[in-house]
């Protein structure tokens, strides 16, 4: 069975929060406009939507995963640039931030990644300064997102 | 030099052997916790006991222990300091217990969208100002005072973006290359001094003080090979730097003005578990509260060589 005229949900619109390129932006939206109902299941080729667009923005690859999405939560805070693959997951927290205003935005920053992925999740103060390692982190983040 | 190495053998053997207990995570080691301790303040020792001649002694020494837990907005703490110099033109003999909180007063805004954390370019700015506010019992063996003192330091909080902001205040700055760092850290406030009892009248009232000061450390630091996040400091100099008035209430001294000038030049020789810090330091002035006073109506100065230790 199809159907047209699917209303896609609003994270679709190119105001999405995603941070892609307009491009690649574009490109996923003309893809996302071929996406057809099968069974109550939104397809677009053979992959579900949801599979589709966790592959397209890339969810699962080093560069966009939650943990490194943590880790560069952690070099912001402590004020640094530089790639987050290259922070070590044995790195001690108390190593990198050394001011406690450091911990209150790495806290800032992780409450806001699990609100992003779950609108009721948050992280206290508390618990990110409960964390020890950069692996820590990585770990209450997403068991914050998967719970 | 036979203990001094059995010293550093045993905090090499500690993180191998252990893992750090909870109460050993809430204690912090300084000089001194009235001031921000983003700052560099190692607490240090020497003791001299000679056989036939009095024992000289040069104390400065802080310990804290967190009562709230790792929460780092606001912190209580239980601190206690112990001053004692036998080495300066007028010995200082001093102690004192009590309470600290430290507050951020400001939570940072939210990001507009979280993946610009993952921006090599993009740098949130954070600015906020941090109370550390400490309420001691103060006993001084040398004026024969007991009293009570208490401070309020505001320190100021500043960091990114790079682009639209030069400097960055206390929080650590390193070049590109990883060779050169540097921390500032302004801090303003005020402290009042209460010695309800004391041996002479001169030392025995209320005084109300105006405080400014200004600590800048800068010095070497080289790439960790196991973490280029984390460079690893090789030497630092510290020039802490206060201006005390007496605003309100009599004067325990000939001058209402009561600089004080710290001078540290720290070569590290270990890092965990505690920072353990060789190098001279150079003082110049008075400060009331911790019984460093006047000699001859003028500031007094004195060298040091020594171990120090901050955690």
């Amino acid at each position: 069975m199809k159907k047209k005229n699917v209303q896609f949900p609003s994270f679709l619109s190119t105001d999405s929060t995603h941070k892609i390129g307009n491009v690649a932006l574009a490109a996923l939206l003309n893809r996302v406009r071929s996406a057809r109902v099968v069974d109550s299941k939104i397809l677009i080729g053979d992959q579900e939507l949801s599979e589709y667009l966790a592959d397209q923005l890339g969810y699962e690859s080093d560069d966009h995963s939650i943990k490194n999405l943590v880790k560069a939560a952690v070099l912001k805070a402590a004020g640094k640039n530089g790639p987050p693959q290259n922070l070590p997951d044995s790195t001690k927290l108390s190593d990198v931030l050394t001011t406690d205003a450091q911990y209150v935005l790495l806290t800032s920053y992780l409450d806001q990644i699990v609100k992003h992925f779950d609108e009721k999740g948050s992280v206290s103060l508390k618990e990110a300064n409960s964390c020890a390692l950069v692996q820590d982190a990585v770990d209450l983040v997403i068991g914050k997102i998967d719970t | 030099m036979k203990y001094v190495l059995i010293i550093l053998l045993l905090f090499h053997l500690i993180p191998l052997h252990a893992q750090t207990p909870a109460w050993l995570k809430n204690i912090g080691i300084r000089q001194s916790f009235e001031d921000d301790e983003s700052s560099q303040n190692p607490g240090l020792f020497t003791i001299s006991i000679p056989k036939e001649k009095h024992a000289s002694y040069l104390v400065d020494f802080g310990l804290k222990y967190n009562l709230s837990g790792p929460a780092k907005q606001s912190q209580s703490s239980l601190i206690g300091e112990y001053h004692r110099n036998s080495i300066a033109d007028a010995p200082v003999n001093n102690l004192q217990f009590g309470y600290k909180f430290m507050g951020i007063l400001k939570k940072p805004e939210p990001l507009e969208n979280i993946f610009d954390l993952l921006n090599p370019g993009y740098l949130q700015t954070y600015k906020t100002l941090k109370l550390n506010a400490t309420a001691k019992y103060r006993y001084d063996k040398i004026e024969g005072s007991q009293g009570i003192a208490a401070t309020a330091m505001f320190s100021y909080f500043q960091q990114g973006p790079n682009s639209s902001v030069k400097t960055r205040w206390s929080s650590w700055n390193s070049n590109k290359d990883s060779n050169f760092a540097y921390l500032m850290v302004p801090e303003f406030g005020m402290e009042i001094q209460h010695n309800f009892k004391a041996d002479s009248t001169i030392y025995k009232g209320f005084v109300g003080r105006a405080v400014a000061g200004m600590q800048i450390s800068f010095g070497s630091i080289f790439p960790n090979k196991n973490n280029v996040y984390v460079p690893l400091k090789r030497w630092l100099l510290t020039i802490d730097a206060k201006l005390r008035y007496d605003v309100a209430g009599k004067e325990y001294s000939g001058s209402r003005w009561h600089p004080l000038i710290k001078t540290n030049l720290d070569f590290f020789i270990l890092y965990s578990p505690v920072k353990l810090i060789f190098g001279p330091a150079f003082t110049y002035g008075d400060d009331p509260i911790a019984g460093f006073r006047e000699f001859d109506f003028k500031p007094q100065q004195f060298w040091t060589i020594a171990f120090k230790v901050q955690k």
